[in-house]
């Protein structure tokens, strides 16, 4: 009898044993992610998306670090060195390409379904295509303009164009920015976007000068056309047309703008009217970025790109989670930007009038600007660009030396 | 035996927690550095290169740029900061109502972050809205470019470092201050000397070692000049004023060349190495003049 016992308690343990895995809790995998937001409003709808995706999938939990637009590569190359890449992150489309290139990110072609895919606007994906394979999504788009001040241009009696054809050229611009200042008495009568060589990029290409050339072999900066870029923008602050200390991160743009110092902001955007909108002691609108020989701006926004790690599905599945047509809604709302897919409509948190607007100006790129910005060459080189555009604006070198230390800069990256 | 032993052992075992940390946290990555300091870095992994990027640092026009900022901001700081901390000092060595207070005040803008004292001085400098332009605006002169004005970038980053750093050499010159007997000053009062003659024969030469500590102090923290650069100008306007410290960041974390970022880091320290040696040498020779 207690042979039986024993036996029938040892199959008892075997059979249980044996059972446990199928029965246990699965394991719980953890998700790095790194991410950077614009505003609070924007904040707390991505951590809504994540604490409901953590919801929706118990056995993953997520690893957040939040950092700003402005330290993201230093955060990532940092983990990167240490070899603590996160599995997901948002970054801009220009910096997809270095990343992609390295080798360091997951392709999602077998991971994406073709029918989400086709959602996506193809011209905005195509900072996340490299090498016929595909390494992020958008998140959303963001579009240069021309910020001004309603009330000075009211007392100037400026009518601002409301087409796109009909675009200021460079020197109605300066013209009608200086009416406005007469007539406010403004201390400027415009201002440049911020230190970025981004926010200078929509000019160069408005006069036709471009960072390389046609077939993005060579680097093609150094041009008549890229003086007469550089040459307007010189003049504009050394005759005190434009506001100083802005392209050096002395002076604050938002505030410059926001208290009424200068009449119009070239080259912000939608989103900063998220910033704007509570600063603002004027009414104020957006118009489009005048032309020269052509009309141009730049787009940009968030991209969720997947790095290689260990579990690629489960992080292509974040991503998709994030983008799916509802949370994608909700962020282009609050971050005020334009969602990059055909079936997602925000209505923008504010001034939803301007929505039309940017859309229209975001048609605005030429094709070669936008293939020019996502080559890591430019990537690699913005903030060199920069600091050679800051010497020129303060008078530390002539336009010659300057265009000549771009093209060494972009010559020195494209042979890497 | 053991006994003999262990009393010569217990002051190791004493140096033995700091000596680690020195170790783990100074040594170490000073060796690593110059290990790394030889490599080339990408996001994917390194590779020994010799001395290519000490090479490349002799031809890279911006190191020198940096280095040229860093002597100019240095020459700026080190003898402004000393000559007033030591007037502080001596002025706080007196018997003045409300001692306490005026060191206080003096040592209070060390304690706080360059962050917020770099944004501070940033408005205080801004065209538009500063505090010295507006008392410049009042008393009908036109307004200055503080930091834009690539002439007066480095110049103003001075004043506010100056001002930040006073009270931290002023605590140190003070100490030493109060450690002069008084019997010299009272011997030297008898023999009729001047406040002047006592200055010159008494406090300064019973200082220098105190001025040395405080010369070459200021000296390595400000070839180490990073958190006002990078909150007031981030080295701008273009690189007028770039520093080298900043310069290294900028090459390591943006440029992801982290190679040659070291290389930069072991010049740096060889140059201050060698002023250090150097101001040794001077205040060694005084000594024995003295």
């Amino acid at each position: 009898m207690r042979k039986k016992i024993c036996t029938l308690i040892g199959l008892l343990l075997v059979v249980s044993l044996s059972l446990m895995p199928v029965f246990a809790a699965p394991k719980k995998i953890t998700l790095s992610v790194v991410y950077y937001y614009t505003s609070e409003a924007a904040r707390n709808v991505m951590d809504k998306i994540f604490s409901e995706y953590e919801a929706a999938n118990p056995n993953i939990n997520l690893e957040i670090q939040v950092t700003t637009q402005a330290k993201w590569p230093e955060v990532m190359k940092t983990r990167a060195v240490a070899g603590q890449l996160p599995d997901v992150s948002l970054t801009v489309p220009q910096r997809v390409g270095e990343w992609a290139e390295a080798g360091l990110l997951q392709d999602g072609t077998k991971y994406i379904p073709k029918n989400v895919l086709e959602k996506f606007d193809p011209v905005r994906c195509l900072s996340d295509r490299y090498d016929g394979k595909i390494y992020g999504l958008p998140a959303n788009t963001t579009v240069r303009a021309v910020a001004y001040n309603v009330d000075y241009f009211k007392k100037a009696g400026i009518q601002v164009p409301t087409k796109a054809s009909e675009a200021w050229t460079w020197g109605e611009m300066v013209a009608a920015a200086k009416k406005a200042q007469a007539a406010s008495g403004a201390k400027y009568a415009l201002q440049f976007e911020k230190p970025s060589f981004d926010g200078w990029l929509p000019f160069l290409y408005q006069a036709g000068g471009a960072l390389f050339s046609k077939d993005m072999t060579k680097v093609a900066i150094n041009s008549p056309q890229t003086r007469r870029a550089l040459e307007w923008t010189v003049k504009l602050h050394e005759e005190g047309i434009a506001a100083p200390g802005i392209f050096e991160g002395t002076e604050d743009p938002l505030r410059t703008f926001a208290s009424g110092l200068s009449t119009m902001w070239l080259g912000t955007g939608n989103w900063m009217m998220a910033a704007l909108d509570p600063q603002m002691q004027h009414e104020y609108s957006f118009t489009f970025l005048p032309k020269d020989i052509q009309q141009a701006t730049v787009v940009g926004g968030g991209d969720w790109i997947v790095l290689k790690g260990k579990y690629p599905k489960e992080a292509w599945d974040f991503v998709l989670f994030v983008l799916n047509q509802e949370n994608m809604a909700r962020y282009n709302s609050v971050h005020i930007s334009i969602p990059p897919r055909s079936d997602v409509h925000a209505e923008y948190s504010v001034k939803p009038e301007l929505a039309p607007f940017f859309m229209e100006q975001s048609r605005m790129v030429p094709e070669e600007l936008m293939a020019h910005q996502l080559l890591p060459a430019y990537a690699a080189g913005r903030d060199k660009l920069l600091q050679e555009l800051g010497a020129c604006v303060s008078g530390q070198q002539s336009v010659d030396e300057t265009i000549k230390a771009w093209e060494q800069i972009l010559n020195d990256n494209l042979k890497k | 035996m053991r006994e003999r032993f262990w009393r010569k052992s217990i002051p190791y075992l004493f140096l033995l927690p700091q000596l680690i940390l020195v170790g783990a946290f100074a040594l170490y990555p000073f060796i690593y550095n110059i290990i790394l300091s030889f490599q080339k870095f990408s996001l994917t992994g390194s590779k020994f290169v010799g001395l290519q990027n000490y090479r490349e640092l002799f031809q890279d026009r911006i190191f020198w740029t940096t280095l040229k900022n860093t002597l100019h901001y240095t020459l700026g700081t080190v003898p402004l900061t000393t000559l007033l901390a030591l007037l502080a000092a001596i002025g706080l060595n007196q018997k003045i109502r409300g001692r306490a207070i005026y060191r206080t005040a003096y040592l209070f803008p060390n304690l706080i972050s360059w962050v917020v004292i770099g944004l501070i001085w940033q408005w205080m400098y801004s065209v538009d809205y500063g505090f010295f332009n507006q008392i410049l605006r009042r008393l009908g002169f036109s307004e200055v470019k503080w930091l834009l004005n690539p002439k007066l970038t480095i110049p103003s980053i001075v004043v506010a470092s100056v001002w930040h750093d006073l009270g931290y050499y002023m605590v140190i010159l003070l100490a030493g201050l109060q450690s002069i007997s008084e019997s010299y000053y009272e011997a030297a009062s008898i023999d009729g000397a001047n406040t002047w003659q006592k200055f010159k024969s008494i406090t300064l030469p019973l200082l220098r070692p105190m001025l040395f500590i405080v010369f070459v102090l200021s000296m390595i923290n400000s070839f180490k000049v990073f958190d006002q650069i990078y909150v007031m100008t981030n080295g701008g306007p273009g690189r007028a004023s770039l520093m080298i410290v900043n310069y290294i960041i900028s090459v390591a974390l943006e440029e992801m060349k982290l190679g040659y970022a070291s290389t930069i880091s072991v010049i740096l320290f060889i140059v201050i190495f060698v002023l250090t040696i150097i101001q040794k040498m001077i205040f060694k020779d005084k000594e024995l003049e003295g």
